[in-house]
This record gives C-alpha cells, sequence and structure tokens, in this order.
C-alpha cells in the first residue's frame, strides 16, 4: 500500500534527498557571481536538467537491458546461456550458447587489433618522433578521413575488394563471407584510433626526455622505443583498449562481411557472426515483441554492454593509474 | 582600429617601403647613419676578434672551437666564435639572456642537430677530428660528450635504469651494478639511494634528480660534460651541491658549464668565456680567459659592465 | 694535475661496444617499416576510394541508358530548365569574382567605407549562395510535386510554385518555408552580420559555387531523384537522401542545445564534487557504449513507449543520445579556451552570472561548439546500426511528410544493397557511397573552414 499514500517514507526520503541537492546546485558557485536573479535561476535549472540527462541515458540503456534480459532468463535458464557453444536462435531448436557470438566478436577483434596495433603504432611513432611537421600536416587529416568514413563503406570495401583477394590467395574453398575480411576491415577502421591517441600520449612526453637520451647517444629508434614509448605507455594501453572495444562494438561491417554463422572454430577463413550481427540479424526481421528471440536481443546487448564498458573502464582506469606524472 | 575588414586588409598588405630600415628585423645592411650604440646603448667592436687572455698553466686541450656560427632557419644565433675548452678544467660560459650559450654549448655534442632548421658552421676539433663535419656520426659524438640540462629530465624508470640506460644502448659488457654504483657515487648520490636503486628516479627531490642525471651522464664514460644552466632550477643548498660535484668531477672529465650567474662561475670555474648578443641579436663571443683574470681584470669594457652588473 | 694525452682511452671504455653505424641502420630502417605502415593505411583507403569510385561513378555521372536504365530520367529531369537557372549561368562568374575582387576594389575606391556598405558588401558576396539554394530547392519541389501528381492522377500538374503550395500539406510548407526561404535568408543573414569577420577575399564561396555548378552540369541527377526498385538499373535514394536531410536537421534541433546546455552547465555552474565528476565520467563511458545498443534504447523507449513508432522523429531522438557526448565533449572544450580573464572582466561591470554567459562567454565559443556539431553530425550521418535496430524500412517509395512518417536513410540503403548478391545492387551501393562520402565530405570541410573563420583573435 506505501505506493499509493500520498508521502510514503520513501518518497519522502527521495524528495528531501533531491531537495538537498537543489539547493546545493543552486547556490551561486563561482566566486563573484552575485545572488542569481529569478531568469538566471531557470536557466540555471535547466541546463542542470541538460546535464543529469546523460545520467537517465545511461540508467536508461541499463533498465532497458536489464528488464528484457530478466524476461529472458526466466524462460531460458543461466546455464543455456553462458554455457553453451552452439547458437541457433532461429532455428525451430533453439539453443542460446552466448560463447559462439562473443567468440566470433573475439575473434575479429584479434584480427583487427593485429593489423591495427602494428599499423598505428607505427604511425604514431613515425608521426611524433620522425615526420617532418609538414608531412604530419598531410597525414593526420588522412587519418582523420579514415577515422571518418561510415562504417556501412568499410563493410562494402570488406565484401568487393578485400574478400576477392582473400580468395585469391587462399583458393576458392573459401566463402565470400569469413572472418578475415571483416577483421581487416575492422583493423583499419581502428588504426585511426590507435595512431591519433597514441602520438597525442607520444607527444605529451616532454622533449627535455628525449634531449636527454640523446645526449646520452642514443639513435632516434632507441628514443622512440625505450624512453619515449615507455613514458607513453599508458596513454598507448588505452588507446589500443578503446579501440579494441570500438572493434568489439562495430557492428556494420561485420554484418556485412563477416557471415551470419555463428560458431566455435578456429579458422578464421570461415564465416562468423559477432554478438552485433546478430542483434542485427534479429532486429531486420519483423520479430514480434513477446518472442524468445527478441528477448535474447536484449541478453545478447547486455553481454556486448557489459564487455564493451568494463573495457572502457579498464582503459580509463591505466590511464589514470599508470600516468607519469611530470611537473 | 576598428576590425573592418577592409582596413585590415589594408594593413596587411607587404610592409610599406617607408618605414625606416633600421627599425624591421632581419638582415639589411644598417643604413649609415645608424649605429650599434643607438640601438642598444652598448658600443660595439665591429671586429670578430674576441680578447683572450694568456693562458699560463701547462693544459689540454680538449675541443677546439674555430669559427663557429650556428643558425635557426633563417635567424643566426652565433657568430664566429673560436676559443679553446681546456682539458680536465671547468670552463663557465657566461652572458645576458640570447647571447648564444646554450646554442653554442649544444652545437659541441650536436644536439642542435634534432632542432629542424638548425645549421652550424666552422669547426670544433675534438681529438684530431671536426665534430661538425657531417660525415662525423652525431650519435657517437654525443656518447662521449655528455650532457646535463637545465631542468633535471630523468627518465621515468627506476634509479638503477637511470643509469644503466645509456650504458645498455651503447653495449656495456661489463659489470652492470659496479658501473651503477660507481657512477652513482662519482654524482655524490650513491649514500643517499643505496636501499631504493628501484625507485622512480622521479621520486626523487629536485637536486636528487640532477645529480641522478650527472650519473646518467657520466655512465657512459663521457670524456667532456655539457652543463646547461644545471643548477638554474635548484635551491641554494641543492646548488652547493651540484658546484662542489662539478669541483669534483673536473678532476677526470673536461667540463663546460653555461651559468647565469656570475658568482657561480666565479666559484667553479677555471675558465670563462663571456658572450654577448650585439645587433641583430646575433651572439658572439667578447673575451675568454682564465676565471681569475675576467673576474679581476677585465679587458674589454662590456665585459666589466657585465661583471659589475651594469647590465645583464 | 698532469696532463693527459688526446687520445689515451681510459680502462673502462674498451667495454662498450657502442656499434653506433649498426644502430644507425636499425634505427633507419625502423623508421622506413614506421613509413611503410603508414603507406599501407593510406593505400587502403586509397584502394578503398578507387574501388567505389570505379564502381559507383558511371551511374551519377550518365543519362541512366548506360546502365541499361528505360527511357526517362528521375523527376528533376522531365522539368523544362526554369528561368532562374538561365539566369545561374550569367550569376555564376559574377559569384566568383565578387568574393574575390570586391573588398579590393571597393577598398580601393573608397577606403573609408561606413559600417552599412561594409555590411552590403558582405550580403552582395554571399548573396550568389543563397539564391542558388533558393531556386535549386523550389525546383525540387516542384518536381516532387509533379511526380506526386502523376502518380495520383492530377491533371495539368505544371510544377508551378503556387499549384505546390496550393496542395502542400502542413509539413510540406514549413519544409518550403525553412528550406526555400529561411535557409538562404541565414545565408544572407551570415553575410550581413559575419562582413566584420571577412578578413580577406574569399575563395571558399567562389569554390562552393563552382563545386556545385560543375555537379549540376554534368551529373545527371536521376540516381537522386529516383525511388528505390527491384531492378538495380531503376533504382535512385531519393527517399534515403531526403530521409537522411530530415533526420540530420531533427537530430541537431534536438542534440545541439542539450549538448551545449549539459556542457554549459559542467563548465560554467557545476562545482568539482561528485556529482559533476560522475556525470563527466559517464558522458565518456558514453560515449564508448556501441551504437547499435543506442538503437535498442531507442527502440524500447522512443518506438515503443512513447509510441513514435519508427518514424523519421524515432531515429533523430535516438541519433540525437548517440551524438550528444560527442557534442558535449567539444562544447565543453570550445568553453574551456574562454579566458578567465573575460569573465571577470564581465564580473567586474556588474553581470550576473548568466548576462557574462549570454554575452561574453557564449559567442567567443560558439564557432567551437558549432564544430563539434557538424563533426557530431557527420558521426550521425553514417551511422546505421541504431536505425536498424529501431526498425528503419529500406525500400520508401514515398517522402516522409512529416515527422512521424516511415523512413530510410542512405546507410541504411547502402547496407540494404550490400546485403543483396546481385553485382548489379553492389553498384548503386558504390554510387549512393559516393553521394554519402560528399556530404561528409562537405561536412567536415565546413566544419574545418567554420574554425578558421570564428577564431577570434585577442
Amino acid at each position: 500500500m506505501a505506493a499509493q499514500a500520498p508521502h510514503g517514507p520513501q518518497q519522502d526520503t527521495v524528495r528531501s534527498l533531491l531537495a538537498e541537492l537543489w539547493r546545493e546546485r543552486l547556490q551561486p558557485s563561482r566566486p563573484g557571481s552575485g545572488r542569481e536573479t529569478p531568469v538566471g535561476r531557470l536557466i540555471h535549472g535547466a541546463l542542470f536538467l541538460t546535464a543529469t540527462l546523460s545520467a537517465f541515458v545511461t540508467i536508461g540503456i541499463v533498465l532497458v537491458l536489464i528488464f528484457e534480459t530478466v524476461e529472458f532468463f526466466r524462460e531460458v535458464p543461466l546455464l543455456d546461456f553462458f554455457g553453451s557453444t552452439s547458437w541457433s536462435a532461429l532455428f525451430a531448436e533453439k539453443q542460446f550458447g552466448v560463447w559462439a557470438l562473443v567468440w566470433g566478436t573475439g575473434m575479429i577483434a584479434l584480427i583487427g587489433l593485429a593489423v591495427a596495433i602494428p599499423l598505428g603504432l607505427m604511425a604514431a611513432i613515425f608521426l611524433s618522433e620522425y615526420s617532418p611537421p609538414r608531412l604530419r600536416a598531410i597525414v593526420k587529416p588522412i587519418l582523420e578521413i579514415l577515422a571518418g568514413v561510415p562504417t556501412v563503406v568499410f563493410g562494402y570495401f570488406a565484401l568487393v575488394s578485400v574478400s576477392p583477394v582473400i580468395r585469391d590467395i587462399f583458393g576458392e574453398d573459401v566463402g565470400i563471407y569469413n572472418a578475415l575480411s571483416a577483421g581487416i576491415v575492422v583493423g583499419l577502421m581502428i588504426v585511426p584510433i590507435i595512431a591519433s591517441l597514441s602520438e597525442d600520449a607520444m607527444r605529451a612526453v616532454p622533449r627535455s626526455l628525449r634531449e636527454g637520451a640523446y645526449a646520452l647517444g642514443s639513435t632516434r629508434m632507441e628514443v622512440s622505443l625505450r624512453v619515449v614509448l615507455p613514458a607513453a605507455f599508458s596513454g598507448v594501453v588505452a588507446s589500443i583498449i578503446l579501440a579494441a572495444s570500438r572493434a568489439v562494438g562495430e557492428t556494420m561491417a561485420v554484418t556485412i562481411a563477416g557471415g551470419g554463422n555463428p560458431q566455435f572454430g578456429v579458422n578464421p577463413l570461415e564465416a562468423v557472426q559477432t554478438m552485433t550481427a546478430m542483434i542485427v540479424q534479429l532486429s531486420l526481421g519483423d520479430t514480434p515483441t513477446t518472442s524468445i528471440e527478441f528477448k535474447v536481443l536484449f541478453a545478447v546487448a547486455m553481454t556486448l554492454f557489459v564487455l564493451t564498458l568494463g573495457m572502457n573502464i579498464v582503459a580509463q582506469w591505466v590511464s589514470r593509474r599508470f600516468r607519469e606524472e611530470y611537473e | 582600429m576598428p576590425r573592418n575588414f577592409f582596413t585590415l586588409m589594408r594593413s596587411s598588405a607587404p610592409a610599406a617601403t617607408d618605414v625606416p630600415a633600421a627599425t624591421r628585423s632581419g638582415h639589411g645592411t644598417p643604413p649609415p647613419n645608424w649605429t650599434a650604440e643607438a640601438a642598444t646603448g652598448v658600443h660595439l667592436d665591429a671586429s670578430l676578434e674576441a680578447v683572450r687572455h694568456e693562458i699560463t698553466e701547462e693544459v689540454d686541450t680538449a675541443l677546439q672551437l674555430r669559427d663557429v656560427s650556428a643558425f635557426y632557419g633563417d635567424f643566426q644565433a652565433i657568430d664566429r666564435m673560436s676559443m679553446p675548452i681546456p682539458r680536465n678544467r671547468v670552463t663557465a660560459l657566461i652572458g645576458p639572456s640570447g647571447c648564444g650559450k646554450s646554442t653554442l654549448l649544444r652545437c659541441c655534442n650536436r644536439m642542435n642537430d634534432l632542432i629542424p632548421g638548425a645549421r652550424m658552421d666552422g669547426e670544433i676539433e675534438f681529438e684530431g677530428r671536426n665534430l661538425l663535419d657531417p660525415n662525423i656520426d652525431a650519435v657517437e659524438v654525443r656518447r662521449r660528450i655528455g650532457m646535463v640540462f637545465q631542468k633535471p629530465n630523468p627518465f621515468p624508470k627506476s634509479i638503477y635504469e637511470n643509469v644503466a640506460f645509456g650504458a645498455r644502448i651503447n653495449g656495456y659488457s661489463g659489470d652492470m651494478d659496479r658501473l651503477v654504483e660507481d657512477a652513482l657515487r662519482r654524482a655524490a648520490l650513491w649514500d643517499e639511494v643505496r636501499d631504493e636503486l628501484d625507485k622512480s628516479g622521479l621520486a626523487l627531490s629536485g637536486g636528487q634528480q640532477q645529480r641522478l642525471c650527472i650519473a646518467r651522464a657520466i655512465a657512459v664514460q663521457p670524456e667532456i660534460i655539457l652543463m646547461d644552466e644545471p643548477a638554474s632550477a635548484l635551491d641554494p643548498v641543492a646548488t652547493l651541491k651540484i658546484e662542489d660535484l662539478m669541483r669534483e668531477l673536473a678532476e677526470e672529465y673536461t667540463i663546460v658549464v653555461v651559468t647565469h650567474n656570475m658568482q657561480q662561475a666565479g666559484r667553479v670555474s677555471d675558465y670563462t668565456a663571456f658572450l654577448l648578443a650585439g645587433e641583430e641579436r646575433v651572439g658572439r663571443l667578447v673575451e675568454f680567459g682564465p676565471t681569475q683574470d675576467i673576474f679581476t681584470n677585465p679587458l674589454d669594457q662590456r665585459t666589466e659592465d657585465y661583471i659589475t652588473g651594469r647590465y645583464g | 694535475m698532469t696532463p693527459m694525452g688526446m687520445t689515451a682511452p681510459s680502462a673502462q671504455l674498451t667495454a662498450f661496444s657502442p656499434r653506433v653505424r649498426f644502430r644507425r641502420g636499425v634505427s633507419v630502417a625502423f623508421m622506413v617499416a614506421a613509413l611503410l605502415a603508414i603507406a599501407v593505411s593510406m593505400i587502403m583507403l586509397g584502394a578503398l576510394i578507387v574501388e567505389i569510385a570505379v564502381d559507383g561513378a558511371a551511374r551519377l555521372f550518365t543519362d541512366g541508358a548506360g546502365v541499361g536504365r528505360e527511357a526517362g530520367g528521375g523527376i528533376l529531369t522531365d522539368l523544362p530548365t526554369p528561368a532562374g537557372m538561365r539566369w545561374m549561368t550569367w550569376a555564376l562568374p559574377v559569384a566568383i569574382l565578387l568574393p574575390f575582387v570586391g573588398p579590393r576594389l571597393v577598398n580601393a575606391l573608397a577606403p573609408g567605407l561606413p559600417r552599412i556598405a561594409e555590411r552590403a558588401m558582405g550580403v552582395i558576396v554571399v548573396a550568389p549562395v543563397a539564391i542558388f539554394v533558393h531556386i535549386l530547392y523550389v525546383r525540387f519541389e516542384s518536381a516532387y510535386y509533379v511526380e506526386y501528381a502523376r502518380a495520383v492522377g492530377i491533371d495539368g500538374a505544371s510544377g508551378n510554385i503556387f499549384q505546390v503550395l496550393g496542395e502542400a500539406s502542413g509539413f510540406q510548407i514549413v519544409r518550403l518555408l525553412v528550406v526555400g526561404v529561411l535557409v538562404p535568408l541565414a545565408i544572407v543573414a551570415a553575410g550581413w552580420f559575419g562582413a566584420q569577420r571577412m578578413r580577406r577575399p574569399s575563395l571558399i564561396i567562389p569554390a562552393i559555387m563552382i563545386a556545385g555548378w560543375v555537379v549540376y552540369l554534368f551529373m545527371d541527377p536521376w540516381f537522386l531523384s529516383s525511388f528505390p526498385s527491384r531492378k538495380p538499373a531503376e533504382a535512385g535514394i531519393f527517399s534515403a537522401v531526403t530521409g537522411t536531410l530530415y533526420m540530420m536537421v531533427i537530430t541537431a534541433a534536438v542534440a545541439f542545445p542539450l549538448g551545449v546546455g549539459a556542457a554549459l552547465y559542467l563548465e560554467e555552474y557545476a562545482r568539482r564534487n561528485w556529482f559533476s565528476r560522475m556525470i563527466q565520467v559517464n558522458i565518456s563511458n558514453l560515449a564508448g557504449v556501441p551504437s547499435i545498443i543506442y538503437g535498442l534504447l531507442g527502440l524500447q523507449v522512443f518506438v515503443r513507449v512513447l509510441e513514435f513508432e519508427r518514424s523519421v522523429l524515432a531515429g533523430a531522438c535516438t541519433m540525437a543520445l548517440l551524438v550528444m557526448p560527442i557534442i558535449i565533449v567539444s562544447a565543453q572544450e570550445a568553453l574551456r579556451t574562454v579566458p578567465p580573464s573575460m569573465r571577470e572582466a564581465a564580473y567586474a561591470v556588474g553581470a550576473t552570472r548568466w548576462q557574462m554567459i549570454r554575452f561574453h562567454v557564449l559567442p567567443y565559443a560558439f564557432g567551437g561548439m558549432l564544430t563539434g556539431n557538424i563533426l557530431a553530425m557527420s558521426r550521425a550521418i553514417g551511422e546505421t546500426a541504431p536505425l536498424i535496430a529501431i526498425g528503419a524500412l529500406t525500400f520508401i517509395a514515398f517522402l516522409a511528410d512529416s515527422p512521424t512518417d516511415d523512413f530510410t536513410v542512405l546507410p541504411i540503403q547502402i547496407f540494404n544493397w550490400v546485403a543483396r548478391p546481385q553485382a548489379g545492387f553492389h553498384e548503386i551501393a558504390a554510387s549512393a557511397i559516393i553521394v554519402l562520402m560528399v556530404i561528409l565530405l562537405l561536412m567536415n570541410a565546413a566544419a574545418i573552414i567554420m574554425r578558421q573563420r570564428t577564431r577570434t583573435d585577442w
């Protein structure tokens, strides 16, 4: 009955907490700002609301995901979801082993990182340590263009340009849809993230450190690899984790080029399905909102959300925890 | 001026011809009625021949500078400086800001190579070869002529790794622990850090960091150590320690130190070179000689003015 | 102290083997490898561009017959060229010359120009662009009306603008007003108020005019002005392009005020306490959430709970949430560039906090905020996944007449075509990609220009 009472104890607590929060918010917080006029107060309140919107978005995401996920696990036991490696949500005999999708996601992300880490790190080192300013002024905007290309375009590229080359190399047995070509374009997609963030971190390393190393008789490579790279380590690692998180969350290119075959094999020349591709596949069909296929969408999305959120938090933690403080 | 785009456009036109040439910066020849005295208030001798005191003791020459000039792009920083750097002595480079002290120092181990657009002329003789020769490898030069910087710049590594770094890259095959200990001892830091060699070099105090940088420099066994205002970022106590250290190191190494502080030059150096930037901000050598002579009996009026604090 | 020999090596020196030559070589090899890494990325980007250009360009520059299309173009080509367009032929050289020589000429002839004349000059410089936009858009609306009239069987539809207005629905009138009238007026206003900021003769406006003219002359617009079709040779991207434009306008209208508001709060009002830290961390985490998850959020909140159905509005709201973190962060960066002395100066003359923000901070930071907004929009324009999740359709043979209509956007259309096995659809996908990339490139160029133009020197 408490929910119907106009002033239930819980509501009171919430209300007083909110009131406390508001009182605090509405104090002038900067010296010299004086007391606020009614208009100023109104604007202050409105701006406060816009700022809290982002918190509501997060809450909304979590609630939406949890709600349907709980529904899903009412019908399918937890063990079937996390304890199995075979996925066939669209067949009559349904299996919901999420590991098949996680594995597909992981495989494409790993291929992507295998492409992007060497390319991105080398590009970052070149831009930060070797490049004359004029060359950097050309290369950086091009990398930005690469970062701005819509992912659906990368999907097209994978299908039309990368896959045929892979088939030329490995023979006609290889399907047009395979994990390798999707992984390669995902790698290409995240090169700019690694290159750009790592370069920022490396350029933040003080000049004096480089000079110190040069004065001991280091070559440019020794300065880059043994002084600058370790000094910028936190930023570099954070950029790689962020890029990995982006690769995991990447949707269109892997949907187009990865094929739609959830499986748990190690061969990168076979088609796989990632979590995101599965979500797209289920979204494209007209899935009734009460069906189990609709609910499993959210269970998979929840897994994806937790995974990427975890990676982002780790990246932030790494860049804070291991950052070297120079005066 | 109003922020009006028509007027602004006019003012951005190429420099008008009615502006007197003397007020423009650059390398244009000054007009005949223009004098250095009028522009700078300092009398400048047109001759590049610096005053040289006689060197009375018997001493080897570690470096011989001959007509060394340095340019940053179009800007000439130092102009045809010639002087010897005596071996196993402390040589101080003094002079007001912007007179090219640091530039000269950075020529001596080719650190200027790292600055885009920097260029050097002249000759620095080291063991019978010209250091400024492009065929001479700057990496090799820097190993044999070490450098300590204005602000302590230890690597974000452990104390041990900081000292061992140079030795490692240069393929040192001996006992690394001994080398590190030896270098730290010579830098008068060993007693303070012997129990915490794994601690980050950045965790030390400013003075300790600077001594760590000195230890790092001497661990690669250079013949010459260049110091660019090594104590300017330190408190008086730490400064004193660094100065004592310089005196001790001079027994084994040749030291060239740039300093802003004339008392410091007087305290630590055996020889002193006084540099001054004249018109067009080009640094030139004014006077060189034993520190004692320079400070007690300066031969050039400008040196005397500087030493007695008349300008600077 | 005894002098030492010139070259006597100390005993310890022999323990070093610097191998400088070898290390130098390794260093150079490393540099070459790093250059190669960049080259590989560039080559892949180049391959991508070449592939798309080769596959897709033909369709954009032919009359349709070359790719197997039956007689007749898209809806635009059926109409005679209006008088205004003929005038543009004459206006173009003027439009190119005016921004370039105009300021110089006036400057030379009448140096002490009064403020009003200076502003008039600014208007004249941008006027051709405004006229161009107006004429092209009105022509497009007329053409669309003729097509519509033919489809529903209205006789005597000539595409006269008054006829169009008479038949138009409320939303169409709003559309005509905004794009056909307000946008050109805004361009003119930009010339009026921005006259002071044009410090040098402009090359950008002529460049835009020339590019627009070349596209108009050489590109047969049937691909742009046709609806999707089951046959690749007949299919166009008319509904996708208009859907994209609608969605972008609504997305910007929703996301920009909210994002800037949040940034203003965080930078100007919030104290540094747990709350603002939490919001800040939350924003950076939101930026890392995969876009498809925003799609699921939009599906549940906008499509189902708020019952927007699978409409432009639902898509735009979802997209607004997606790009809001980008807008907030870039607006915060813009606000941080405002020198503290300006805030203090405003307070010192007795301004309230809001007056300080309104009259000093916002004008200073607005350029940076707009730039961030454009970049956020260019992210939104290429996003596909969230719209698929909320169920945007791919086969739309009509234009949205209100924000609650079904819609499709370019990337979804592309995805749909790429996902089909026939090679013919792959080719039109490439053509659509070219259109998408050109829009993106224009937006990025606009952002860069804006960043340079609005930078105020102090």
